[in-house]
């Protein structure tokens, strides 16, 4: 329950369980981190058992967290209720991140606000919320070419996923709410990678110097639409993708009340009847919409492949006002940065997700897509580094929550997995209240948040 | 009229976590209701609470009945004029909700635009919130209204038409019932027989609450609309749990062919569902409820219903809407001993 930015980290954990996807290892470790750097990185062999059992009853120590897509309201004024840089940085934290691109502040005023917060913020380059006409699509493609950039599509089409309020399924129909046709994220998709092939098309055709047109699709949440990265990346397309941990782990049931995972409502969906204490829930609107169980193991499979190369949080932290309305007046999104990590973990658990993947996925997956160049946890690097109890579990709410927004679809609800220790930049940004880690940082002023 | 039975729930949200047995208890108290209100003795559960009444959507039937439902049973009763209310100004649900508890509301009759308003109201209030309507999802008192209906009109149940159309001159005058000596069949009476819902099942709360409540009490219940207004229900009846028989087709034929029941929805106009709709005119050639399509398929005696308002011409004719086999009237006749019933269970239930 302490975020520290008042001196470097030292701390000794030894038999935890590492996964380092810049390094490639994977396997028991002991780690002492000294002065903010790793002094000394010491691998065991792997077990001959199966690393799932090996990794279980140990800590996890991994690369801190790298988030590609959070949210900040930049039209509101600084006031008590809204999420601001600082309280974004104290849940980014809580969640295991080092790292977060941010959209909706203009940068010189995400700068000016990062500059000096213990986590870092990224600007969120400009992307398309909706996939383009063909033609302008190529244009950007190539103009962005011309720049070293990547252009960012958000997979809908909001021609046809206007007004909508569910996914369209049984789920949509039972509860009367309007239905999303997959359409508008597999057509959305599809003319994304179908511009991407022209305009890599044109600048081998013109011989144009420097990178190749690249795409970044992000909120991809249909098997279908996963299915279609997968072929395209396979026909060579420089392609990525990513999917918020929430279209991995929930489905469209959870409108109605229902409170198990995905892969535990694969084989028997929700068909009612509603829970009226959690129906409707503003907290479950999310774009895109949460999808039928099916989609969100394809999504696992997605990650499992590398063909999405990043779980991102979609954190988009509103104000109680702003979410406490009818469900079909409700902003989507909500506060998820926290507790992205516990549905990894829930992922990881049921065998659905290997934790290698889960990592990578977090890592250096979302480190490529922004084309940064890390190294893991090697001796003499600076310290960045998340330590997770997988075993623990928490409760997200007001009590645990860093975030100003408590607009989370797990309110109350126990989640797997609970972050002891994030260090950023060497620095202890997050600890929580029994760490069990011997911790030798200097303590800073408590903050009232996390566990 | 003796005590009214003990109930577990202070909110009506839906019919959709009710039970047979707890189908047949309303029923029966509905039956009980109408009786005394003939007889002069309805039982005053509700002197000295305040009923409101908050329709942010236009009706007639549901809310009037619920007026005098409420007043039936000894309620003060408060109608909010929402066009004219602070809703203009823009004040959220849940303030409008709160302010009216704090006003003395202890009983909340809503109807709302959104799917899902009044379960939000419901996490809002110490008191009672009876859903009259949320958006396409659920209209819990027009299910139990046609579920009493089809106890009373079906083969098996108390009443049956008289042969002048209509209902005679004597049970038009006992307003809320069904007649002094009618009093309803049970539900397990309906189990095995065919009631189709034809019409914009997409955008109907009333489709529904009538799958809940007709598919628990056994009922062959068939849904018939136009391709694109069947949405996900095809899905949703492959879904249905084995003791439950819900088909979904856009062949009329079928739907009709040996109904017992046949129930007509409004095209919704005013509540938008995009692109591929039939207009008005087309779905009164393919699938209006005509006399001469009754006779082909569904049973001689069928019941026709519909929750209204009705538009003549479009879903249904005149001729039928206004003919013998009609229970249309007898629907809204009966929303005030369903209202009756329903009040009086949620407002013995447990507080919060």
């Amino acid at each position: 329950m302490t975020t520290d930015t008042t001196g470097p980290a030292a701390l000794e954990l030894r038999d935890a369980w590492g996964v380092d996807p810049f390094e490639g290892r994977s396997g028991p470790v002991h780690v002492t981190i000294a002065d903010g750097a790793i002094a000394a990185v010491s691998w065991g062999p792997p077990p001959e058992e199966n690393t799932a059992a090996g990794a279980a009853g140990r800590r996890l120590v991994v690369p801190a967290f790298i988030d590609l897509d959070a949210a900040l309201d930049g039209a509101s004024a600084d006031d008590d209720e809204g999420e601001t840089p600082a309280t974004l940085v104290a849940a980014a934290a809580h969640g295991g991140y080092a790292t977060v691109r941010v959209r909706g502040l203009p940068p010189e005023r995400l700068a000016h606000a990062a500059h000096g917060l213990p986590v870092r913020l990224l600007p969120a380059p400009e992307r398309f919320a909706s996939v383009p006409p063909a033609g302008a699509l190529v244009a950007a493609l190539l103009r962005a070419a011309a720049e070293a950039r990547t252009v960012t599509v958000v997979a809908d089409d909001a021609a046809l996923s206007a007004g909508a309020e569910a996914s369209s399924g049984i789920a949509a129909t039972i509860l009367g709410l309007r239905p999303a046709p997959d359409a508008a994220e597999v057509g959305a998709v599809q003319r994304a990678l179908e511009a991407l092939e022209r305009a890599t098309t044109i600048a081998l055709r013109e011989g144009s110097p420097g990178a190749p047109p690249r795409l970044h699709v992000t909120r991809v949440s249909l098997a279908e639409s996963v299915r279609l990265v997968r072929e395209a990346r396979m026909a060579g397309l420089p392609v990525t993708a990513d999917a918020c941990a929430h279209h991995l782990a929930l489905h469209d049931g959870w409108l109605g009340g229902d409170t198990r995972f995905a892969w535990q409502a694969v084989d028997t969906p929700w068909t009612g009847p509603l829970d009226p204490a959690r129906a409707y829930l503003p907290s479950f609107r999310q774009r895109p919409p949460l999808r039928a169980p099916a989609d969100a193991l394809g999504v696992a499979a997605g990650i499992e492949d590398g063909t999405i190369d990043a779980i991102v949080s979609g954190h988009e932290p509103w104000r109680p006002w702003q979410s406490e309305v009818e469900y079909g007046d409700a902003p989507a999104g909500g506060s998820t940065i926290e507790a992205a990590i516990s549905l990894v973990l829930g992922a990881v658990r049921a065998g659905v997700l290997s934790l290698d993947a889960a990592i990578r996925a977090l890592t250096a997956g979302p480190a490529a897509v922004l084309g940064e160049q890390h190294r893991g946890m090697l001796e003499g690097q600076t310290a960045f580094i998340t330590i997770v109890d997988p075993g623990g579990t928490w409760r997200p709410g007001a009590q645990t929550l860093c975030s100003r927004s408590l607009d989370t679809p797990l309110a109350g609800l126990a989640v797997p997995g609970r972050v002891l220790l994030t260090i950023a930049r060497g620095r202890a940004v997050y600890r929580a209240a029994e760490s069990r880690v011997a911790d030798a940082s200097p303590a800073g002023a408590p903050l009232r948040c996390g566990t | 009229m003796e005590t009214v039975p003990a109930w577990h729930d202070r909110h009506l949200l839906d019919v959709d976590t009710l039970t047979l047995e707890q189908l047949e208890l309303i029923v029966g108290l509905a039956g009980r209701m109408a009786a005394s209100r003939d007889s002069g003795e309805a039982p005053r559960v509700l002197a000295g609470r305040q009923l409101t009444t908050l329709f942010y959507e236009a009706s007639t039937r549901t809310r009037v009945s619920f007026e005098v439902a409420a007043q039936a049973l000894g309620a003060e009763v408060v109608t909010v004029q929402v066009a004219l209310s602070s809703v203009t100004k823009g004040e959220t649900l849940v303030d409008t909700v709160r302010t009216l508890e704090a006003l003395g509301t202890e009983l909340l009759v809503m109807r709302h635009a959104r799917s899902g308003a009044a379960y939000l109201a419901a996490r809002h209030v110490t008191g009672s919130v009876l859903n009259a309507g949320d958006g396409w999802h659920a209209h819990p008192t027009q299910a139990l209204v046609d579920l009493y209906t089809l106890t009373l009109r079906l083969p098996g149940g108390n009443l049956t038409p008289s042969a002048a159309g209509g209902l005679a001159p004597s049970q038009a005058r006992s307003v809320g019932g069904a007649g002094p000596a009618a009093r309803p069949g049970t539900v397990t009476a309906l189990a095995g027989r065919k009631v189709a819902i034809v019409g914009d099942v997409l955008r109907s709360r009333v489709a529904r609450s009538d799958i809940w409540a007709l598919t628990a009490c056994g009922v062959d219940l068939w849904l018939c609309a136009p391709r694109a207004l069947l949405g996900g229900f095809e899905a949703w009846a492959r879904a249905v749990p084995a003791d439950r028989r819900l088909t979904v087709t856009d062949d009329l034929d079928a739907a009709l062919r040996d109904a017992d029941a046949v129930m007509a929805l409004r095209m919704q106009r005013e509540r938008d569902a995009g692109p591929g709709l039939p207009s008005p005119g087309d779905y009164a050639a393919r699938y209006a409820l005509t006399s001469g399509r009754l006779r082909a398929a569904a049973r001689p005696d069928v019941v026709v219903m519909h929750p209204g308002p009705v538009n003549e011409g479009v879903e249904i004719t005149a001729e039928v809407a206004r003919g013998p086999s009609s229970a249309i009237l007898d629907q809204v006749r009966n929303g005030v001993p369903i209202r009756m019933a329903v009040l009086a269970l949620v407002a013995g239930a447990p507080r919060a």
